[in-house]
């Protein structure tokens, strides 16, 4: 193999690759961690380029590192520090030891298949092109495009949907206190559907007296 | 072009990597994005298989790969945050019944 620029150029983004991997897991920090893999998700947008996948690269760029990874950080960060804490990792015992070693196992496993493989062995043909590709997609590909469209449209809805925050207090906000001091019968009853700590302490007590009592 | 079996070897050991850091963390988003670090290095193998054969039919899966990977971030994040906001912690360990 000629050691030329290119080379050069995949031995730089594939250890940036591999560094940002093992930093995601080996980070102190979520937040750390989330950072490493945007570096790692980087590296294999400048694969696809090197692959000549620019769309894919584009893409990579644009929903990966544009939205999903803002999204999770934005999460990461409206939440408690305390989430941002790696809770207690586990010690190194004879499980966990094994479990390396046969990972460590499993990727030279693959590693050796994937290179050994026979269909190396044919010449490259050289890769596809963008509008292949988008006639690909939107003809061949035109039913499965759509299902992942609904998929995706499903997936926003119960996602808002899980977080929802369905106290009336803050559904009415904007009709002021008198509304619904005056109508209480409008709507859900103001309660709190995620009770305090210790309110939380005082149902499990109660139920524990009532299991008791039964 | 560089050769696509050593972006498929680095997929390989990206997705070792990512399997190790599921075994590894306690901490849900931690498991979250060493999946999403799996998904990607399977990605890198479908993009690999397409540049040697010449076949656009990988590009589609990885960008269906793609969109999928993202649906799943936003209901995964969505159901640690509604866990998080029941249960004051996203510990793996913690999240042992499905109801409370």
């Amino acid at each position: 193999m000629t050691f030329d620029f290119e080379t050069l150029i995949f031995v730089i983004v594939s250890g940036a690759a591999l560094v940002g991997a093992i930093g995601c897991v080996f980070a102190g920090r979520v937040a750390h961690s989330l950072l490493w893999l945007m570096l790692t998700f980087f590296a294999v947008a400048a694969l696809f380029l090197m692959a000549s996948a620019e769309m894919l690269g584009a893409i990579q760029i644009l929903v990966y590192l544009g939205s999903v990874m803002l999204v999770v950080q934005f999460g990461v960060m409206l939440t408690r520090r305390r989430i941002q804490d790696v809770e207690s990792l586990p010690t190194l015992n004879f499980i966990s030891a094994a479990a390396g070693v046969g990972l460590f196992a499993l990727v030279l496993a693959l590693l050796r298949e994937i290179m050994g493989h026979s269909m190396w062995d044919s010449d490259a043909v050289g890769a596809p092109t963008t509008v292949e590709f988008a006639n690909s997609l939107f003809n061949e590909w035109t039913i499965a495009t759509i299902v992942l469209g609904t998929l995706l449209a499903m997936a926003m809805v119960g996602a808002s949907y899980l977080v929802r925050d369905e106290r009336l207090i803050n559904l009415v906000w904007d009709l002021g206190d008198d509304t619904v001091a005056a109508s209480p019968s409008v709507g859900m009853p103001i309660r709190r559907t995620r009770p305090t700590p210790s309110e939380t302490v005082e149902v499990s007590s109660k139920l524990g007296k009532e299991e008791e009592e039964e | 072009m560089i050769d696509p079996s050593w972006i498929a070897a680095l997929g390989v050991i990206l997705f070792g990597i990512g399997l190790l850091g599921t075994f590894y963390h306690k901490n849900a988003i931690v498991v979250l994005m060493c999946i999403e670090l799996m998904l990607n290095a399977a990605n890198l193998n479908f993009v690999a298989a397409a540049s040697h054969y010449g076949d656009v039919n990988g590009w589609v899966f990885t960008a269906i790969a793609i969109a999928i990977a993202a649906a799943e971030v936003a209901i995964g994040l969505a159901i640690l945050l509604s866990m998080y906001s029941t249960q004051q912690t996203i510990s793996l360990d913690a999240a042992s019944k499905l109801r409370n």
